[in-house]
């Protein structure tokens, strides 16, 4: 199995996760990458994404596992010669099981351009942080925000991900309702497994692959 | 505050449909000629045709030609377009509409026609043809709607009927000659195949209001390919950024029918009959399944069955991409066999029996019987299907009360074939759509009347009662949308301020039953003066129709003769059992030549 990093820029913070997931299955039959299929009555190419990042939000660290016999090297080769603009794997590794990265990704780091300037301090002091959900509820999102703190022009935050996420633009929204703000650009920069590591870290990189 | 592209992008529903990019896009370059296809639709359809593929293909071989596209943005995005004064752009070099030197329109559907205006519209265009200048692309319409262009010559300055391999081409080419629009637009008339120009031709009404002829009274002839095999085709499809209604490679396997159907108005203007090379179409399949990535392949065509070399071509398929999934969409129900599928999830089957009783086929020249339906269902159910899609045409000419009965006897024979197998895991399902009937150009039918709301309504009443039954569902369309349609096919050139007062009203994506704005519709013709019974109504055989000023071939008098057959329940049959004479075999026709050759 690989597990791959990869882009979602340059248009493709447009595509949708199922459309993601629809592009990611041509670029291996493009690239002749054979990707093992599920075993079931409409048989599927066995293909694991992370979590779904909300459309229009770009990223440099999406994952996603894939059941190939491919080694890494020839995997990063075959998909970005194949792959959409925008999708491009960073890094490949090879690991001996799934590792369920949907679940496993806890927390992400975003970097956030667009925003007046506010004291981002106020951000993490204050008890409560209510933002209004895409279902229109409020709800207090204040133990999601692991970190928030200005860099650069921008500010970066480090917020919930997987399935008790915060979504960056939900959280953003909210900033930009209390501070202000123009034209909002989020990319998404990092994701962490539990212990602020990345998800690199729960591959067992002393096994070797094994020659199909 | 006015906001820059990016920031509509995040507001508005599926933003991939607006950012071009596809995967197989080629680079965008400053083309001596620019030419836009516009689509009025929305991306996901316009993404799934052939046409405008093969056109993009052809007008890539003229020298210098640049090619680009635009689909008609669905309403969330044209308003914010619009809010922040930002015109429409083509997809790839994301330059606005206007700045291209020609804009192609597909027009595939007549409730596609406010769409048009919709795109010019958003593109800064002024929609009359009258009231744009130089300093404006010119605007061209092709597609099988423009066999009638009447209703939409006051907004097109070209249009081109036929077949576009090859006089798409020349128009580029043409266009590169040529110093002025009007130049342009008069040599085209005088040199390119199957090229209409409404300003030079003027309609001449008589005192009762309808058409006296037309001036000059010289026919447009529609431009054929005749070698389909050697003409273009294209061998990448743009991957789309979003799923589209067709995700797979499409392989069109031949052109026109040999059926004639007698309400089909493709099965006549797509004569004569042209079958590709089957050795070739594999390389093209094999292209495009590997530049693309789909795993699934189309072989389309109006009636698949019927191209000669299938039963080489489905196995030269399945050995060159045995990965592929392949799909027959227009498998007519005498030629089904057990190993075609018409898609690749086995859920449900679609068989077109269009009329409840022998007779009705008859009448319609749909040479289907019922031991062929009970066979067809038969082997569908073998093969693991347990829903069945039946379509029925409601209104045809000479239908009575119990030709709708005959839907349900049809239905109770399919359910008899299926209670009669053993071990059904699931119950059948069987779903009835109905559509009403449209009297289209260049058919045996042209001139019959479509029926009233009221006799519609009744027919529906009639099979709701007689279609009340466990496991099977009843949907028909909304009549007011067929009545356009009908209005619009058959339409002459005054029928164009309709389309413009309803697009004023607000009218944009009539095609989608949801958004179709009824009461504007009505509103629109009632401002224009207009009484749509007028074009519903029957024509007379002597009568002067909108068309008669494109000619695609087919005499009238055959479709007069044909239309005599039809009141006389009497077929004609496939023009694989000899040649009917419909008119082709007098200009091109490789059917009819075959079966000379044959005789001699």
């Amino acid at each position: 199995m690989i597990v791959f990093k990869y882009t979602k820029n340059d248009g493709a913070e447009f595509i949708s996760h199922l459309d993601t997931l629809r592009h990611l299955n041509k670029t291996f039959t493009r690239g002749g990458i054979k990707v093992k299929m599920s075993q079931g009555f409409h048989p599927h190419m066995l293909i694991f994404m992370s979590s779904p990042i909300g459309v229009g939000l770009k990223s440099t660290a999406e994952y996603c596992t894939v059941d190939t016999d491919t080694p890494p090297a020839e995997f990063k080769e075959k998909f970005n010669a194949a792959s959409p603009k925008g999708i491009k794997c960073v890094a490949a590794y090879y690991t001996p099981k799934n590792i369920n990265l949907a679940s496993a990704i806890i927390k992400a780091k975003y970097y956030i351009e667009g925003l007046n300037v506010f004291d981002a301090e106020e951000v993490l002091s204050a008890k409560e942080f209510i933002v209004t959900n895409k279902r229109g509820e409020s709800l207090n999102a204040r133990d999601k925000i692991f970190s928030f703190s200005r860099r650069g022009d921008g500010y970066e935050a480090v917020l919930a991900a997987g399935n008790a996420s915060l979504r960056p633009d939900v959280f953003v929204a909210a900033l930009k309702e209390r501070y202000g703000g123009g034209h909002i650009r989020i990319i998404k920069e990092e994701s962490f497994v539990a212990g602020d590591r990345p998800p690199e870290s729960l591959i067992d990189l002393s096994q070797e692959q094994k020659t199909p | 505050m006015k906001q820059n592209l990016d920031e509509i992008l995040a507001q508005v529903e599926k933003p991939a449909r607006y950012i071009g990019g596809e995967y197989n896009e080629p680079e965008p370059f400053d083309g001596k000629f620019d030419y836009c296809i516009c689509f009025p639709d929305v991306y996901e359809v316009g993404m799934s045709n052939l046409g405008i593929k093969i056109v993009a293909e052809a007008v890539r071989g003229a020298e210098g030609a640049y090619v680009d596209r635009c689909f008609a943005p669905w309403p969330d995005f044209g308003e914010k377009l619009k809010e922040n004064g930002i015109e429409l752009y083509a997809l790839g070099n994301k330059k606005p509409l206007k700045t291209f030197d020609m804009l192609g329109f597909s027009l595939q559907y007549e409730m596609s026609y406010t769409n048009v205006l919709y795109m010019l519209d958003l593109a800064n265009i002024p929609l009359k043809r009258e009231e744009r200048g130089e300093e404006y692309p010119i605007i061209q319409a092709g597609g099988p709607c423009v066999c009638n262009p009447e209703p939409m010559a006051d907004f097109i300055d070209i249009f081109t009927i036929g077949d576009g391999e090859e006089n798409m081409r020349r128009l580029a080419e043409l266009k590169l000659e040529c110093n002025s629009k009007a130049e342009f637009l008069r040599r085209a008339a005088e040199e390119v195949e199957g090229v209409y120009v409404p300003s030079l031709v003027t309609v001449i009404y008589g005192d009762d209001g309808k058409i006296k002829g037309f001036s000059p009274d010289k026919k447009i002839k529609k431009a054929i390919c005749r070698n389909l095999s050697d003409a273009v085709y294209p061998q990448k499809f743009l991957v789309p950024n979003i799923e589209a209604v067709f995700d797979r490679a499409i392989l069109e396997v031949m052109r026109g029918c040999y059926r004639g159907c007698r309400f089909c108005q493709a099965g006549f203007l797509y004569r004569p009959v042209r079958e590709r090379d089957k050795d070739k179409m594999v390389e093209t399949a094999r292209s495009l399944v590997c530049t693309s990535g789909f795993d699934e392949l189309s072989l389309n065509s109006l009636s698949t069955g019927d191209y000669r070399y299938l039963r080489e071509l489905i196995p030269a398929l399945k050995e060159a991409l045995p990965d592929v999934h392949m799909a027959l969409p227009s498998l007519r129900l005498d030629s089904f066999e057990g190993d075609f599928v018409q898609e690749s999830r086995k859920s449900s089957l679609t068989f077109a029996p269009e009329a409840g009783t022998q007779r009705l086929r008859d009448v319609i020249n749909k040479d289907v019987t019922e031991e062929e339906i009970t066979r067809g269902v038969r082997l569908a159910f073998e093969q693991g299907y347990t829903g069945i899609k039946l379509y029925f045409m409601l209104g045809l000419p000479t239908e009575t009360d119990d030709d709708l009965r005959g839907i349900r006897d049809i239905v109770f024979k399919i359910r008899d074939v299926y209670s009669a197998r053993p071990n059904r895991l699931r119950g059948l399902r069987i779903s009835v759509s109905v559509s009403t009937f449209i009297p289209k150009p260049f058919t045996p039918f042209q001139w019959e009347r479509q029926s009233s709301r009221g006799e519609v309504e009744a027919k529906i009443a009639l099979l709701r009662k007689e279609l009340l039954l466990k496991g099977v569902s009843l949907s028909w369309n909304d009549y007011s949308l067929s009545e356009m349609e009908a209005v619009f096919a058959r339409g002459d050139r005054r029928t164009g301020k309709v389309i413009e007062a309803a697009y004023k009203k607000g009218c944009i994506f009539d095609g989608w039953s949801n958004i179709f704005k009824t009461e504007e519709w009505y509103a629109a013709f009632r401002e224009c003066g207009i009484d749509p019974s007028d074009y519903t109504r029957e024509w007379g055989e002597d009568e002067v129709l909108p068309w008669d000023i494109i000619d695609v071939f087919v005499d009238k008098k055959f479709l007069l003769k044909e239309r005599r057959l039809a009141y006389e329940n009497k077929v004609t049959g496939s023009c694989k059992s000899g040649c009917k004479g419909c008119g082709l075999q007098n200009v091109y026709c490789p059917v009819s030549r075959e079966a000379k050759v044959k005789k001699q």
